[in-house]
C-alpha cells in the first residue's frame, strides 16, 4: 500500500491481514501494570521523545490528564506488553498507513502529524 | 545556557514534532524548519538566527542534501548538530569538515540530543576530539578507497568513456556506432579499450564494475 494523500489524516482502511515485521519491545516505564496503548515505532530516538510528549500530555492533540504509564512508546525490536490493550504500529516513512490492533481487529490509519497520533491515543484512552 | 532557539530540519514529520515538543518541555525555545512549504531553510534559519540546528541530512527528493546546507547555517553563526540515520562515514564525517559542531545517529537517546543541544548552546565541545579524529580518519579511508576504486576509470579516453556510459544505458555497439557515426569496429575496438582498461573480460561485468563503485559517466554528446 502506497503512501496516502496529504489531507488524509486519520484515514481508516480495512485491513484484513496486518503483516508487520515485529522482534521485540522496550519498556520505556517502570511499570508493573499493563499499558493501556503501545505505540511501536523504528527509531530509538523518536521512541523516546515521543514517550516523553504521549505519556506527559504535551502535545495539543491528546488527552487532557498525563497518561502516564499508560501508554508505552517501544522500537520495533521488542515485543508489545501482551496485556495491552490497544497497539498502534507506526510506520517508518510519515504518510505509509500506520496498523491498529484493537481487541477483535486490526484497522490502517494514516497518521501525519504529532496531534493526530496524540489525538489517536487520546482517544483510546477514553474509550477504555 | 545561552538564549535563543534551537532549529530542527527533519523531514520526518513526527520525529521533528515529537522532538521539538520535548525539548522544549525542558525549557529550550524550539523552531521545526517547514520543509513542505516554498522557503528555503537557510531563509528559514536566518529569521530565526538559532544558536543551534539539529540537522537530519535526508531531507527528501525535493529538498538539498542536509550537508549543502551546514556551511551556509554555520555562516550565519549556528552550530550544527547532524542528527542523522545514515551511517556513510563519508557524508557523517564531510559535514564535520564543513563545519558541523558533531554529528548524531538516531538511534542515540533524547538525553544525548538534549544533551548536546545544551552543550552546542553553551559553547562547549558537543562531540570529544577523539570520536572527531576517529570520524574524520574513517571518512579519509573511505575517500582513498573510493579513489582506489575510481582509478581504472580514470584511465578511459573520453570517447571509451562516453561508450561505457552508452552501454550502461543498454545499448547495442551497433547503437552508439550509429549515434557517433563510426564503424561498428571503431565502437568495437573502444569496448576492448575500456574491458582492457578496468580488467574484466566481458561488457557486462564492465557495467557491473561501473555500477559497483560509483562511476559516474560523461555525457555522450554526439559529433
Amino acid at each position: 500500500m502506497g503512501p496516502a494523500a496529504r489531507g488524509d489524516a486519520l484515514t481508516f482502511i480495512s485491513l484484513e491481514d496486518a503483516q508487520v515485521p515485529v522482534h521485540g519491545w522496550t519498556d520505556l516505564m517502570d511499570n508493573h501494570e499493563p499499558p493501556v496503548v503501545v505505540v511501536s515505532v523504528h527509531l530509538p530516538l523518536l521512541a523516546e521523545a515521543l514517550a516523553r510528549v504521549l505519556q506527559r500530555g504535551l502535545a495539543s492533540g491528546g488527552p487532557i490528564e498525563p497518561p502516564g504509564a499508560a501508554v508505552q512508546v517501544i522500537t520495533l525490536d521488542r515485543e508489545p506488553d501482551r496485556d495491552a490493550l490497544h497497539v498502534l504500529r507506526l510506520p517508518e516513512t510519515v504518510g505509509n498507513p500506520a496498523v491498529l490492533e484493537s481487541p477483535g481487529r486490526s484497522v490502517s490509519l494514516v497518521l501525519w502529524t504529532l496531534d493526530d497520533v496524540a489525538g489517536l491515543v487520546g482517544e483510546l484512552l477514553l474509550r477504555r | 545556557m545561552a538564549s535563543g532557539t534551537v532549529l530542527i530540519v527533519e523531514d520526518h514529520e513526527l520525529l521533528a514534532q515529537s522532538l521539538g515538543v520535548a525539548l522544549q518541555a525542558e525549557g529550550l525555545e524550539v523552531e521545526v524548519a517547514d520543509l513542505r512549504g516554498e522557503g528555503s531553510v537557510l531563509e528559514q534559519a536566518r529569521a530565526l538566527a538559532p544558536h543551534t540546528v539539529l540537522l537530519d541530512l535526508d531531507l527528501g527528493s525535493h529538498r538539498e542534501a542536509g550537508e549543502a546546507l551546514v556551511p551556509g547555517l554555520v555562516g550565519m553563526g549556528a552550530r550544527v548538530v547532524v542528527v542523522s540515520g545514515s551511517t556513510e562515514v563519508l557524508r557523517l564525517g564531510t559535514c564535520l569538515e564543513l563545519g558541523a559542531s558533531a554529528v548524531l545517529s538516531k538511534s542515540r537517546s533524547f538525553d544525548d540530543v538534549l544533551s548536546a543541544v545544551r552543550s552546542a548552546a553553551s559553547g562547549d565541545e558537543v562531540m570529544t576530539y577523539a570520536d572527531r579524529q576517529d570520524l574524520l580518519a574513517a571518512m579519509r579511508r573511505s575517500r582513498a578507497a573510493q579513489r582506489a576504486r575510481l582509478e581504472p576509470f580514470e584511465r578511459l579516453t573520453p570517447r571509451e568513456g562516453q561508450v561505457l556510459g552508452l552501454l550502461m544505458q543498454g545499448q547495442p555497439a551497433e547503437a552508439i556506432a550509429q549515434r557517433f557515426v563510426v564503424s561498428e569496429a571503431t565502437v568495437r575496438t573502444q569496448i576492448r579499450g575500456v574491458l582492457t582498461k578496468l580488467g574484466v573480460s566481458s561488457q557486462l561485468a564492465a557495467v557491473a564494475e561501473a555500477h559497483r563503485v560509483g562511476w559516474v559517466p560523461p555525457p555522450a554528446e554526439t559529433p
